[in-house]
C-alpha cells in the first residue's frame, strides 16, 4: 500500500499512528528524505538495497547454495540493511534485521535461512516502494 | 531546518559513515545547513582524513567495514583531545554510545537521525569548540602576559633560572617548582608550558588542597580504580583535561597517600584506571609548585619516597624578591602600567625616589606584595609620574635596618592605614596562609573561619594566586 487514504491525509494528526496500524513503511520519511535527496539518493537507496541483498539472498537456500560468509560479515551486512530501513521508515525490515542480528551471535550462518528469507522478502518490498514513491517537491 | 552554517575560521567536519546512500543523505543535509564535510566510508579512510585535515568535529557511525569505531574514536582523541566526536549508532547500540560517551564522545546520535537533530549537534560542538578555542586564546593571551614578569632578569640568579626554564621546557620531564608564597611558582609553571612544544595544548591547574578526599578523587581521577558499577562522567577529571598539555599540581605533598600511590601509577605506566579492565592512555606533562622544600616534605612522610623522586626531576627553587632585589625597577615598569590600565588611571612615568624606596623594602610578600603596593598608589593617587610620597610602603614589614625596626603592633596598625576593609581582609588571610606554609586549611584554623570561606573570598581578589 503506497498511499494513505483520503481521510489520514486531511487529519495530520492521524499520520503519527498509522505505520502502527498497517503500514510497513512510513511513507512521510520517505517522502521527506527524497524531497531532500531527490533522484539521486532514490538510486543510491536502491543501489545499496540491492547489494545488500544480493549478498545475503544467496544464504537463504537451506543448505546454502555454496555460499558462504562468516558471522560478523553478515552481522555488519545486516546491521547495515537496518541502518537504511530506520532512516527511511521501514519499521517491519529493520526489525526483522535486528532480529536476524542478534541471532547470528547464537546461530551460525547455516542455520539462519529462514530469518534472512524474510529480511530478503521485506527487503524486496521495501525496494518496490521506494521505486515506486512519488517524488515531491522539497 | 536549523540554519547553523560553519564559520569559515571553523576546523573542518568530517563525516564516517560506510552506507553509500546513508552518507548522502547526511551529507545534503548537512551541506544545505551551510557546512561542508569531508566523508570517509571505512576507518582506515576516517584516520587517514583526519590525519591530513584536523578536523574540529567528527561525525562517526560506530558500525565500520574494518576497524571498530570506538577503536577509530579513541585513536582520533588520542592525536587531537581537543576534536569533538558524535557518535552515531542504531537503535539497540545505545550501551555502546555510552561507552563511546564515558571514552569522550561529544555526543551520541541515534538512528533514524532527523535533519533538525543532526544539524543541531553538529552545531552544538562547532560552538563548543569555537568556546574552548577562545578560552585558549584568552588564556594565552594571560599566559603570555603573566610570563613577561618570569623574565624579568637582570640579577644573575634569575638570568640562570631563566636559562634552565629554557631548557626544561624542552623536554616532557616533570619540574618541581618550590619557593615562597609570591615568588612567582605558577608563572614560572605556565611560562614553562609556553615556551613547551605543548603551548597550544591544555594547561590545567589542579590544588592539591583544595578539595575532601573522596571529591579530590573525581576531580584529579575521575572515578574510584575498581568502582565498576560508577558510571559517573570522568571526561572533567584534570588528568583528561589536561591530555596532550600540562597539569600543575600545586602543593602535591598535601595529597592522601592512596592518592599519592595512584598518582604514580598514573605517571608509571602513562595510563588512567579507569575501571578493572578498562585503561585510557594519558599523555601529559606534570609540574609540581609548593611552598615547602619537598626534601622536607619527604622526610616528614607527607611526600612518598616513590613519588618524591617520580616528580622531583628537574627542581626550580624560585628566589625572593629580597634576593633579586635588582630586578625590581624592571618589574615595576612592567606591572605599573598593567595595574593602572586596570583601576583607569595614567601613569607613565616612575620618579627616581620611587624606585629607590622599593628597591630598599625587604618585600616579604613578594610579588604580592608588590603588586599590591603599586595597586594602592594608583587607586589612591593620580598620575603621570609615581613618586615615593605616593608609595603605601608602611604596610610592609621592615627588616634588616635599624632605622626601620618599629614594634609589631605599630607597623601592623601603619600597614592598614589607606587600606579598605576588603584589602585588610585580603592581607591578613594571605599573611595566614603564607605562615602555615600555603596550606589554607590551617589558614582557616587559625582564622577560625572555614576553609570554604577562603576559597570564595579568594576568587574575588585582583590576583587569587597563592
Amino acid at each position: 500500500m503506497r498511499h494513505r487514504p483520503v481521510a489520514a491525509r486531511q487529519f495530520g494528526f492521524l499520520t503519527q499512528y498509522w505505520p502502527m496500524v498497517l503500514m510497513t513503511l512510513d511513507e512521510t520519511t520517505l517522502s521527506a528524505l527524497l524531497a531532500m535527496g531527490g533522484e539521486d539518493l532514490r538510486l543510491q537507496l536502491l543501489h545499496d538495497l540491492s547489494r545488500i541483498e544480493g549478498r545475503i539472498s544467496p544464504l537463504c537456500c537451506a543448505p546454502p547454495s555454496g555460499a558462504t560468509m562468516s558471522s560478523d560479515q553478515l552481522r555488519h551486512l545486516l546491521h547495515e540493511m537496518r541502518g537504511i530501513a530506520v532512516t527511511v521508515g521501514a519499521s517491519k525490515l529493520a526489525q526483522a534485521c535486528a532480529a536476524a542480528e542478534a541471532d547470528t551471535v547464537a546461530l551460525p550462518v547455516e542455520a539462519m535461512s529462514s530469518q534472512l528469507s524474510e529480511v530478503v522478502d521485506d527487503c524486496k518490498i521495501l525496494r518496490a516502494q521506494i521505486a515506486q514513491h512519488p517524488m515531491t517537491p522539497a | 531546518m536549523t540554519r547553523a552554517s560553519q564559520s569559515s575560521t571553523d576546523p573542518g567536519l568530517l563525516l564516517v559513515e560506510d552506507t553509500p546512500s546513508i552518507q548522502m543523505l547526511y551529507r545534503t543535509v548537512l551541506t544545505k545547513a551551510g557546512y561542508t564535510p569531508i566523508c570517509a566510508d571505512s576507518g582506515a579512510a576516517a584516520l587517514a582524513l583526519f590525519e591530513e585535515h584536523r578536523p574540529g568535529v567528527v561525525l562517526l557511525d560506530l558500525m565500520l567495514p574494518d576497524i571498530d569505531g570506538l577503536a577509530v574514536m579513541s585513536q582520533m582523541l588520542q592525536s587531537a583531545p581537543e576534536t569533538r566526536v558524535i557518535v552515531v549508532t542504531a537503535n539497540g547500540s545505545v550501551n555502546k554510545a555510552v561507552e563511546a560517551t564515558r571514552k569522550g564522545a561529544h555526543d551520541f546520535l541515534v538512528k533514524p537521525l532527523g535533519d533538525v537533530r543532526l544539524v543541531g549537534a553538529v552545531a552544538s560542538a562547532f560552538a563548543d569548540c569555537r568556546a574552548s578555542a577562545l578560552r585558549a586564546s584568552g588564556a594565552n593571551a594571560a599566559i603570555a602576559e603573566k610570563v613577561a614578569s618570569v623574565f624579568v632578569a637582570q640579577c644573575d640568579q634569575m638570568q640562570a633560572l631563566r636559562t634552565v626554564m629554557r631548557a626544561v621546557a624542552q623536554s616532557k620531564a616533570p619540574v618541581f617548582i618550590h619557593g615562597a608564597s609570591g615568588t612567582g611558582k605558577r608563572t614560572a609553571a605556565e611560562a614553562i608550558h609556553a615556551l613547551s612544544p605543548r603551548a597550544g595544548r591544555p594547561f590545567v591547574t589542579f590544588k592539591c588542597a583544595s578539595l575532601n578526599s573522596t571529591a579530590l578523587e573525581g576531580a584529579l581521577f575521575g572515578t574510584g580504580p575498581l568502582d565498576q558499577t560508577e558510571h559517573r562522567d570522568s571526561r572533567d577529571c584534570a588528568i583528561r583535561q589536561a591530555q596532550g598539555g600540562t597539569l600543575l599540581l600545586q602543593s602535591p605533598e598535601l595529597l592522601a597517600p592512596e592518592h599519592q600511590a595512584r598518582l604514580l601509577a598514573v605517571l608509571n605506566n602513562a595510563s588512567l584506571t579507569l575501571s578493572a579492565s578498562e585503561e585510557l592512555p594519558v599523555d601529559i606533562r606534570i609540574i609540581c609548585t609548593s611552598s615547602r622544600d619537598p626534601h622536607d616534605a619527604m622526610r616528614a612522610g607527607q611526600l612518598s619516597d616513590e613519588l618524591f623522586y617520580r616528580l622531583f626531576v628537574f627542581p626550580i627553587s624560585m628566589p625572593s624578591l629580597r634576593e633579586r632585589s635588582e630586578d625590581i625597577p624592571a618589574l615595576v615598569d612592567l606591572f605599573l602600567p598593567e595595574i593602572a590600565r586596570q583601576e583607569g588611571k595614567q601613569f607613565s612615568t616612575i620618579a627616581p625616589d620611587a624606585r629607590a624606596a622599593l628597591q630598599r623594602q625587604s618585600w616579604d610578600g613578594n610579588l604580592h606584595e608588590l603588586r599590591n603596593v603599586l595597586r594602592q598608589a594608583v587607586v589612591l593617587n593620580d598620575g603621570p609620574e609615581l613618586t615615593a610620597a605616593m608609595l603605601p610602603l608602611s604596610q610592609t614589614v621592615h627588616k634588616g635596618t635599624a632605622a626601620t625596626d618599629t614594634p609589631a603592633a605599630q607597623d601592623v596598625h601603619s600597614a592598614l592605614i589607606g587600606m579598605t576593609l576588603a584589602q585588610i581582609e585580603e592581607f591578613a588571610i594571605r599573611a595566614a596562609i603564607e605562615r602555615h606554609n600555603g596550606s589554607i586549611p590551617r589558614a582557616a584554623q587559625e582564622l577560625d573561619i572555614a576553609p570554604s570561606t577562603i576559597y570564595r573570598k579568594r576568587d574575588g581578589w585582583t590576583d587569587p594566586s597563592l
